[in-house]
Parts: C-alpha cells; structure tokens; sequence
C-alpha cells in the first residue's frame, strides 16, 4: 500500500440545504496507486465535481457532511482545474496562470521560465496580457490547465477540462496530459461526459449512476495512456461496454 | 480620422460646459436680476478672485474632503470586506450598522461642533463618517455575495485566508465601492458645504455664504464654480484611478 495517493472507502457526502441533508454521493470507493489514471463518467447531477472538491479538500463543514474514510495526498501536492475554469476575471492570463506558484510562494525564475514554456505549448502564450473576459472559452479552459501544470503536481483533478475545445485541440490536449503522466509519474483524475475520452486516459474508468451518486461500475482498463489505442479495436468494445452501463443505470434511475 | 478617446472625451465636456454656460447666460437675461449675474461675471469674478481669497478657500475645502474621503475608505474597505466573510462578527455588528446606516449623518453637527470645536476635524469627522459607512455597506454587500466558485478556484491552489482576501474578496469588491465612492462624493461635498458655513472662517463654503452676506453676487458665483469645479476634479481622480486599478472592467 506504500502507493496509494488516493484512497477513498465508503464515502458519503450530503449537501446542507436550509437545515436538511441532500445526499449527493453514497458508498463511493476510490483507491489510486502513483503514477496511474482514472477517468470518472457518469450523467449531470451525479456528483462527479462534488467528489473531486471532496479530494481538493475545498468544502467547509458548514456545506456538507461528510462520513466514510478520505485519504487523499496533501493539498500542495494536489491542482484541480474547475469545471468553469475558475479563472480570475480581475487578473490577466499570465496573473491567473502564475497565482498557484505565487500562493505557494514558489514563484523563482526557473518555475516563471517553466510557465511560459507550458503556455507556448498550449498556444495561449500571446494572449498572456488579456483578461479572462477577452479570450474564448478553449482559451480560458487551457489558461486554467496552464496554471495547474505550472505546480508540477503529483495529483491532477481535472473538471471535464477539455469539453469545449475542438477536436484536434482536444487531441493534442490528451496526448500532452499522457505524456506529461508518463514522464513526471503525475497521477489523473479526470472527470468527462464523452465516453471516448474516458477510455482512452483512464487506467481505471468509474461509471456512476445519479439519485443519491453511486458508483455503478469500475473498469479495469489497463492499455489506457496511449494515443494509438484509439484505433484499436479492444478500444472500440470498451466504448461500447461503458455506454451499455451507462444506459442501464440512467433505465434503473428511472 | 482616429481620435484618442480621451481627447474626444475631453472635447465632450468642453461641449457640455459650453451648453450649460450658454444655458446659464440666457436664463440670466430673461431674469434680468441682480441676484443672477451671467456666467462673464461669474468666471471674471473668479478669475480676479483667485488671487483674492477663493485659491485659499478652495485649498482648505479640497484638504478637509480629500482627507475625509483616505480615511474613512482606508477604514471601511477593510472593515466592511471582513464584515461580509466573517459571519460571526457581521452578526455582533450587523445590527448596530442597519441602526446607524439611515441616519442622516448631518444631524450630528451640533454634537460634531461641541466636540471638536471649530477647526477642521469637526468638518474631517462628520464627512468622513458619511463617507465610512456609505463604502462600509457596500463593501459589506459586495463581500458577501463574491462568487463561491472564485473562493473554490484559490482555495484548490492552497491559499490561505489572507490570499483569499487579497486575490479574490478585495478586487472582486472594487469596483462597487468605487461606484459607491462616486456617489457618496456628491453627499460629501453637501456636507462639506454645510459644515463650512457654520461659524467658520475658511473654506469654499464660508467664502460662498461670506459673499452672500455681502451681497458680493458675482463674488457667490464665483464660489459656486469653485465648489462646482472641487466636486468635477474629485469626480475625474476617482474615474482615472478606477480605470487605473479596475483595468478588467474597463475592456471594451
Ligand atoms: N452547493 C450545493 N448545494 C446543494 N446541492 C448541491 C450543491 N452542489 C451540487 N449539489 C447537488 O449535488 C448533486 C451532485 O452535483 P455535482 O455538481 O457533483 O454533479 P456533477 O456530476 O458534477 O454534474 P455535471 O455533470 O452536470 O457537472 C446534484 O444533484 C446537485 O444538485
Ligand atoms: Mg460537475
């Protein structure tokens, strides 16, 4: 167990709502070994952000209970990319991308310099003087992943990061996530509504089903992290198998 | 032709002022009163004027607002920010702000006056206390309804309560207690008037009512355009270090 960066049993997670408890996740288990992806799956509402902010630690006691065991790594060790971006709209894209490094107090020379090298990979390098509200929506989505790969954490959560981007972006965006997982051992956990994406990154794909969420199914898929499983056809029967899951719980939710 | 907008915007307010200015002169011959000099008079007294007391005057009431208006916004803004995050002390004080808040601030005077005396920490106070609960409220409010998400977005980044102040709650205040300033200046300046007719020997205020007493008319407008011209210049600092401070509002 000397891996294990996540390691989540038996969680339940209830809203506070005017006094009265909303359940929104029940019996979830998680465990995630260093170095490894999971990509979660599952139709809105099912508490897929609500389990990434209980891994990013970010709820207070006075917004939701919480029982069950949640071991997760320290919060430095950890970035989420939000599922609206969770940009500032006062701060330029370079202010935005570099308030992680600020905040930790790891702003040197040699991360600023890191930092520029990541945004000329994700092509915002030349907007990096307008404001959020000046950038589209795939610009403002990969100024978020910029400021979270700038931490060089050992942990990324990320909110369906890549929802609004165009296919070849998007693309491109996964393969540098891999590679990034592969070279730096980071470890992934991706949140998505596109079934593809969830079988091509994640080692380990959960699907949940809604109502209070739950996890229906977790699939080993262990050829994940490469860019030609796309084409494989061991690919195309795991697609397949996760929206037949994916249909009966929405039919059992019903 | 490509003009420099603020170019263009200072030729619109030539234009206004001349409006008004033309407005003024023809309403002066139609009254035909000696209590209505036309504008010539009133800017020709002025003129002479600055020489002759009203550069002082001016000085002594821009000191006593401008001060007014560093010290109760360096006071309010943090204040009124800590009072919309931290619950529990917005509910011990909450209360005691809703009682004072509607008070017209004015009617402290008399008490302002018996305190202080008659120099210029009577006038300091009084606006200041006007000013300090109007940004005060505000920035109370604006704190209050920050977005949570701007919270969620730092606080995944590690910051601790101090940065969430500083990177989110303070500027995503700004630019409402920079609305709230503008308005509260047009009220500060009220009170400054009144303050400085009562019993006191300096100040755009008394120079106005001095005037006045004298039936010195030209001399009154010639006050009435510096008191004008102090709240015109207040105005315009406080737009130039909006745009200065709060560039994201300010992008197309
Ligand atoms: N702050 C909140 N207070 C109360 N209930 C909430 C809150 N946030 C979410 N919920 C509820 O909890 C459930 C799970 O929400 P969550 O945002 O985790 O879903 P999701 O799977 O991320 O959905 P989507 O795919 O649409 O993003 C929903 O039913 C939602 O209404
Ligand atoms: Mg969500």
């Amino acid at each position: 167990m000397a891996n294990d960066l996540v390691n989540i049993e038996k969680l339940q997670v209830s809203y506070r709502k005017s006094g009265s408890l909303v359940p929104a996740l029940e019996n979830v288990d998680l465990y995630l070994e260093q170095g490894q992806t999971c990509t979660v799956i599952g139709p809105s509402g099912c508490g897929k952000s609500t389990l990434l902010f209980i891994l990013a630690g970010l709820f207070t006691d006075a917004e939701v209970e919480v029982r069950g065991r949640v071991l997760c790594p320290e919060k430095h060790r950890m970035a989420l990319i939000l599922q609206d971006y969770g940009l500032l709209p006062w701060k330029t894209v370079w202010d935005n991308a570099m308030l992680g490094l600020n905040i930790r107090g790891m702003s040197n020379e040699a991360k600023k310099g890191g930092l520029v090298k990541i945004l000329q990979d994700l092509g915002i390098w030349e907007f990096k003087d307008r404001f959020p509200a000046q950038l589209s929506g795939g610009q403002r989505q990969r100024v978020a992943i910029a400021r979270a790969l700038a931490l060089e954490p050992e942990l990324l959560l990320m909110d369906e990061p890549l929802s609004s981007l165009d296919a070849l972006t998007r693309e491109a965006l996964q393969e540098l996530l891999l590679d990034i997982c592969r070279k730096t051992k980071m470890s992934l956990i991706l949140v998505t509504h596109n079934i593809e994406e969830a079988v091509l990154l994640g080692r380990q794909v959960l699907v949940m089903s809604p109502g209070p969420g739950r996890i229906l199914n977790v699939l080993e898929n262990s050829s994940a992290g490469n860019i030609g499983y796309r084409n494989q056809q061991a690919y195309f029967e795991r697609c397949l198998k996760i929206r037949k899951i994916l249909e009966r719980g929405i039919n059992d939710a019903c | 032709m490509h003009v420099n907008p603020s170019v263009k915007s200072f030729s619109n307010y030539f234009i206004a002022a001349l409006f008004l200015i033309l407005l003024w002169q023809l309403i002066s011959l139609c009254m035909a009163d000696l209590a209505l000099p036309g504008p010539i008079h009133a800017i020709h007294a002025f003129i002479t004027g600055l020489d002759n007391g009203i550069s002082r005057n001016l000085l002594f009431s821009a000191f006593r607002v401008v001060i007014s208006i560093l010290l109760s916004t360096l006071l309010a803004i943090p204040l009124g920010l800590l009072l919309g995050r931290e619950t529990h002390l917005d509910r011990f004080l909450g209360p005691v702000i809703y009682l004072i808040y509607p008070i017209p601030k004015i009617v402290f005077l008399p008490v302002v006056l018996s305190l202080f005396g008659l120099g210029n920490w009577a006038k300091i106070f009084l606006i200041s206390l006007l000013i300090f609960f109007q940004i005060l409220v505000t920035a109370r409010d604006a704190a209050k309804s920050v977005e949570r998400l701007y919270l969620y977005s730092v606080k995944s980044l590690g910051a601790s309560r101090k940065d969430i102040y500083r990177h989110v709650i303070l500027p995503a205040c700004l630019p409402e207690i920079f609305t709230s300033l503008r308005i509260g200046l047009g009220a500060a300046i009220a009170v400054l008037f009144i303050t400085e007719t009562f019993a006191s020997s300096e100040g755009v205020g008394f120079y106005l009512m001095d005037s006045w007493s004298r039936m010195a008319y030209n001399e009154m407008y010639a006050g009435v355009i510096a008191m004008s011209l102090l709240g015109l210049v207040l105005y315009i600092i406080l737009d130039w270090l909006e745009k200065k401070i709060c560039p994201w509002k300010f992008l197309y």
